[in-house]
């Protein structure tokens, strides 16, 4: 356990520290939001009806921004290689590897993303439940991101190559968050239901996709 | 004939959809063959240098 | 059989009778199948010609899925085995099958202007579609960026195998997501019925779809094969060349 402890606190601490920490994401969700109106078009029933996909569109590509660095750095600088010796298992390690990076760096973005649903004109309650399904959202979105930057570790301007890898792959999670906005919005019963549907892709990946990033950086250093 | 080719008015919409299946599949088995023969060539040129 | 076929030289035996059986079947049921879309088969009483787009949309959207399929199995006995011709099998397919997807991406959008009126229709079955072509771009740009042949072999059957469990969940949430818009036409890509003088020509076409894709698979292995044999040789003289 002491392991596992370590290992997301120092991710946690390097995420925090370096590169801007929380303010990359969040900031980057900010731009997106204010962007956003700016192509669509400023009639608020407008941006009231698509905000919630808006938000979490641009909370998904958010997430994306720092898969790169993930297992980019350790794989450069020969961390990576620690981890397959470690005795502790490798798929422990990686869903603590991801979810320390997660924790310090997308806490913002479902407070962001309650701000910018109150300015594209959603009321409170239907801003709080998008908050609510980001923050749901966010296990499944960092861990396909960490998947895809597993498999992709070390490749020279992965980025790209990144976002194509997740983007199929985030498209359930991205469904039923932005379903569970606009359907507080619009009124129907599926709030509820396309919460708990979020949370449960979430706790899904939680599940299986720690395996798959261990298979990938065992394939990536061997 | 012409009626055949008018295809009761969506001539435009079948031909381009059947010509851009045959395209595509023809477009497939060309680089299948082109692969074959690049690879051949190497093989052949290499065989050769060795006697 | 899995294992027996691992052995290169039975593969190639394989090959060499696979590829000249599913290059005759090609031409037949396709022959065939052109032939009934046109001649054997009446405008449909709802769509009239453009019916015909059916015979070419269905067997390329089914194509798409199939291989799909077929990528990520083989992928799997890549994974367990290490069979090297599943790998090959992989990463050959993979090309083949976006082509076939695009394909399906492209007639289902030229079907759907005279049907809906619009060139895209973001239903379940289509945005999959779209969603399984993003899937095989990403695999093939991960193979090709990995540079050495093992990784690329071990990365992409990772990836593949996670696409096909993503591709069923996103099945299941795009059908959930469309289902709150009900679309101006119920349309299937079969029509609200099926004739059976259209399920012959679609039939046909499907299978000589399937055999080509058959004919295309064997035949790049073996052109794969025939390039290793080049690579190996060449090996070989650099190392003579140095003693």
């Amino acid at each position: 356990m002491g392991v596992l402890t370590a290992i997301f606190a120092r991710e946690a601490r390097l995420a925090w520290a370096g590169g801007g920490g929380a303010a990359g994401p969040a900031a980057f969700f900010l731009a997106a939001i204010t962007l956003a109106p700016l192509a669509i078009g400023p009639s608020a029933d407008l941006l009231a009806a698509v905000g919630p996909g808006i938000l979490a569109f641009a909370a998904l590509l958010s997430v994306l921004q720092s898969a790169e660095r993930l297992f980019g750095d350790d794989f450069a600088d020969g961390t990576l290689d620690l981890y397959l010796l470690t005795p502790t298992s490798l798929a422990a390690l990686c869903l603590a590897k991801v979810m320390g990076q997660a924790c310090a760096t997308l806490w913002p973005l479902p407070l962001v993303g309650v701000l910018g649903g109150l300015m594209y004109g959603l009321p409170p309650l239907s801003a709080l439940v998008l908050g609510a399904a980001l923050l749901a959202a966010i296990p499944a979105l960092a861990l396909i991101a960490g998947f895809a930057g597993a498999l992709a570790a070390g490749i020279k301007r992965g980025g790209l190559l990144i976002a194509l890898i997740a983007t199929p792959m985030m498209v359930p999670v991205l469904i039923f968050a932005a379903g569970a906005g606009r359907s507080a919005f619009a009124g129907d019963e599926r709030a509820v239901a396309n919460l708990l549907l979020t949370l449960a892709i979430s706790l899904g990946t939680v599940a299986l996709a720690p395996f798959g990033i261990a298979a990938a950086v065992r394939g990536r250093l061997g | 004939m012409s009626e055949f080719f008018a295809m009761g008015g969506y001539a435009v919409w079948v031909w381009s959809a059947w010509g851009l299946s045959a395209a595509g599949l023809i477009g497939l088995v060309a680089f299948a063959l082109a692969e074959r023969r690049a690879a051949s060539e190497r093989l052949r040129r290499l065989e050769n240098d060795e006697a | 059989m899995l294992s027996y076929f691992a052995n290169p030289q039975r593969f190639d035996q394989l090959a060499r009778i696979a590829i000249p059986v599913f290059g005759v079947l090609t031409l037949l049921l396709l022959g065939a199948g052109i032939y009934m879309s046109f001649f054997d088969s009446p405008p449909d009483y709802q769509q009239g010609d453009t019916v015909r787009i059916m015979y070419v949309h269905v067997p390329a959207a089914y194509m798409a899925s199939a291989l799909y399929a077929a990528l990520a199995g083989a992928s799997l006995v890549y994974f367990v085995w290490r069979h090297a011709i599943a790998d090959a099998a992989a990463a050959v397919i993979a090309p083949i099958g976006a082509v076939f997807t695009a394909l399906a991406l492209a007639t289902g959008s030229i079907w759907g202007k005279p049907m809906w009126g619009t060139w895209w229709e973001w239903d379940a079955r289509m945005t999959s579609v779209l969603v399984l072509f993003l899937v095989y771009l990403g695999y093939i740009a991960l193979r090709s960026a990995l540079e050495d042949a093992q990784q690329a072999a071990r990365a992409g059957a990772i990836l593949a195998m996670a696409g096909v469990i993503n591709l069923v969940i996103v099945k299941f949430s795009v059908e959930w997501w469309s289902s709150l818009h009900q679309p101006a036409s119920v349309f299937r890509a079969d029509g609200p019925t099926i004739d059976p003088s259209q399920l012959w020509p679609l039939g046909l076409m499907a299978l000589g779809y399937t055999t080509l894709a058959g004919w295309l698979v064997f035949y790049r292995l073996r052109s794969r094969a025939i390039a290793r044999r080049a690579d190996a040789l060449m090996r070989q003289k650099e190392r003579g060349d140095r003693t």
